[in-house]
């Protein structure tokens, strides 16, 4: 079966501290739902920056759908398939929800370059958007100010940003993040219902949240794998608790 | 649906708006000239408003491809004797883009502040060679004069302050007509898209410096048009119109008229024109009044003047008067 993502023996370092090293996982195209945990500084969010392309790596390789995409700029990695959302919530002030998601939505429609026809024009993407705010329940704000919704609609948003190009696989910076528990547990599954088909690749704080959604977890510590296996083998690691808990390793 | 209430109450302004600039003749000669300059100038200014307004990228080479507008123009009609307006625009097209096209390929590796100074200085080269080694070609200093206004064909000759204002007008308004076709399209959404968050853009897929790359190019073609209109206007073109004190004045005009507003360079450009012309019967220091204004407009007037009118027409149409 072909991997949908290999990371092979990445590195990164930013001048001499290691945030990366020697990391090396593959995801099976027919994984669904990997969740990536560690404590802060484990080096999750520079794994998806290396992965996404914001960040060339020290050394090694990443291959996405078999293809050595190394030195391959963002948005040409974004065309193949991949996609990802921000921990720290990322929108365009200025635009209207709509906007927003009508920006998302053109990068990957032939319009794209278009110059001489207006936006307002393009029909299916305003279908598409109305789809995908009916299901995300934004609908009645599609024409509010980014800047005027609550943080927890920002989150759904940074996802529909996400998922709005049709990815295959998804990047997903801590989804939950600043949502209350129950807001959390509503958005993971909101997450597992609509994204069925797309491998999700997670960071995410809230334990009982992460073993929820996960397929396989990944523990990340000190820029390396600790652990990598289903939920119920990784929570029962002793190394997990050690690092969780705080004691010396 | 208030966009569409908003669009009908906006065509008694656009007819009145329309009917000024046709009925400009019936004034005198003086403000036929002065109006011709004002609009000269803002084709010049939205050239900068699709870069900097729409585009995020702040440039301080702009008058290099005015300049270059008005050199093809003023070296073609007077030393190659060459009549046909036709001819010479695209002539004057073909050298604005390889221009564009190859600073450009060279400003965009570097972003904000650096962008600035490349573009800076790369204008300035331009000036030092049209002033020094091409000198036997520009004249340096003297600039090139006797420049015949265009023959259009059909009998029609711009060569009257009248005909050839209607003409500039003509010219105007296919530049504001191709502008608002860029700015509503999503090509020009995507512009905006990366002025606010060029990072974000990158990862939704763009391939942003090609989107930029082009923006850089077609604000250079519009530069370049008003450029060549102000050659054959003033009959005259010596190298301050390269110069970049004249890229600072095309964002000076901007920030008075109101960035990334699509009637901003309009306003800011009959301002600016105005307010020299009126302040230099006055007093010598007009320039330092005009740096005042700026300062003032920059601190208090944050979106120029359209920002002012559109607040203005908001609060009397009754509705709030936060942006959107």
């Amino acid at each position: 079966m072909a991997e949908a993502l290999k990371v092979d023996s990445l590195y990164k370092n930013f001048g001499a501290l290691q945030v990366v090293r020697d990391l090396s996982f593959s995801i099976p195209a027919e994984e669904r739902r990997v969740v990536i945990i560690g404590p802060n500084g484990a080096g999750k969010t520079t794994l998806f920056n290396l992965i996404s392309g914001e960040l060339p790596p020290s050394g090694g390789a990443i291959h996405l759908f078999g293809r050595d995409v190394t030195k391959m700029p963002c948005y040409r990695r974004t065309r193949m398939g991949l996609a990802r959302t921000f921990q720290i919530t990322d929108l365009f002030p200025y635009f209207t929800l709509m906007e927003n998601l009508l920006l998302a939505l053109q990068a990957h429609d032939p319009c794209a370059y278009q110059m001489l026809r207006p936006l307002r024009s393009y029909g299916h993407l305003y279908e598409k958007a109305e789809k995908l705010l009916r299901q995300m329940k934004l609908w009645e704000k599609r024409d509010f100010a980014i800047t005027a919704l609550s943080h927890g609609e920002m989150r759904l948003v940074e996802l529909m940003l996400g998922i709005a190009g049709g990815p295959r696989i998804l990047l997903l910076d801590e989804p939950t993040a600043g949502l209350t528990r129950s807001e959390g547990v509503w958005l993971a599954n909101m997450i597992q219902n609509l994204l069925k088909d797309v491998t999700l690749l997670i960071i995410e704080h809230d334990m009982q949240i992460a073993f929820a959604l996960a397929e396989r977890i990944i523990v990340l510590h000190q820029g390396a794998i600790v652990a990598d296996g289903k939920p119920e083998e990784v929570r029962t690691n002793p190394r997990i608790k050690e690092i969780y808990l705080g004691t010396v390793s | 649906m208030e966009k569409a209430a908003y669009r009908w109450k906006s065509i008694p302004v656009a007819m009145a708006g329309i009917a000024a600039v046709l009925m400009v003749p019936l004034l005198p000669d003086y403000a036929v000239t002065l109006a011709t300059s004002i609009i000269i100038y803002s084709i010049y200014v939205t050239s900068a408003n699709l870069l900097t307004g729409y585009t995020g990228l702040v440039s301080l080479g702009q008058a290099m491809f005015w300049g270059s507008g008005a050199y093809v123009v003023a070296i073609l009609t007077t030393r190659a004797h060459v009549t046909n307006l036709y001819l010479i625009a695209l002539i004057c097209l073909v050298t604005v883009v390889l221009l564009s096209a190859f600073f450009g390929a060279l400003a965009l590796r570097v972003k904000r502040l650096y962008f600035m100074i490349v573009t800076f200085a790369f204008g300035h080269v331009v000036w030092c060679i049209a002033m020094y080694p091409m000198q036997r070609i520009t004249f340096g200093y003297d600039g090139i004069k006797d420049i015949a206004r265009p023959y259009l064909g059909f009998s029609l000759s711009t060569a009257s302050g009248v005909s050839f204002y209607y003409f500039v007008v003509m010219v105007a308004a296919i530049c504001f007509f191709g502008m608002r076709l860029v700015i509503n399209s999503p090509f020009g959404h995507a512009l905006v898209g990366i002025r606010d968050n060029e990072h974000r853009m990158m990862a939704l897929g763009y391939n942003t410096y090609l989107y930029k790359y082009i923006s850089y190019m077609l604000s250079a073609v519009i530069a370049g048009t008003a450029g060549a209109l102000f050659a054959y206007f003033n009959g005259y073109v010596n190298p301050s119109e390269l110069h970049w004190l004249w890229s600072g004045d095309a964002l000076m005009m901007m920030f008075i008229g109101g960035v990334g507003t699509f009637w901003g360079p309009l306003w800011g450009a009959l301002a600016y024109t105005g307010l020299r012309y009126w302040l230099s019967s006055y007093t010598m220091y007009w320039f330092g009044i005009e740096g005042i204004i700026f300062i003032c407009v920059v601190l208090f007037f944050r979106g120029g003047i359209a920002g002012f009118v559109g607040n203005l027409r908001r609060r009397l149409s009754g509705g709030s008067t936060e942006g959107r």
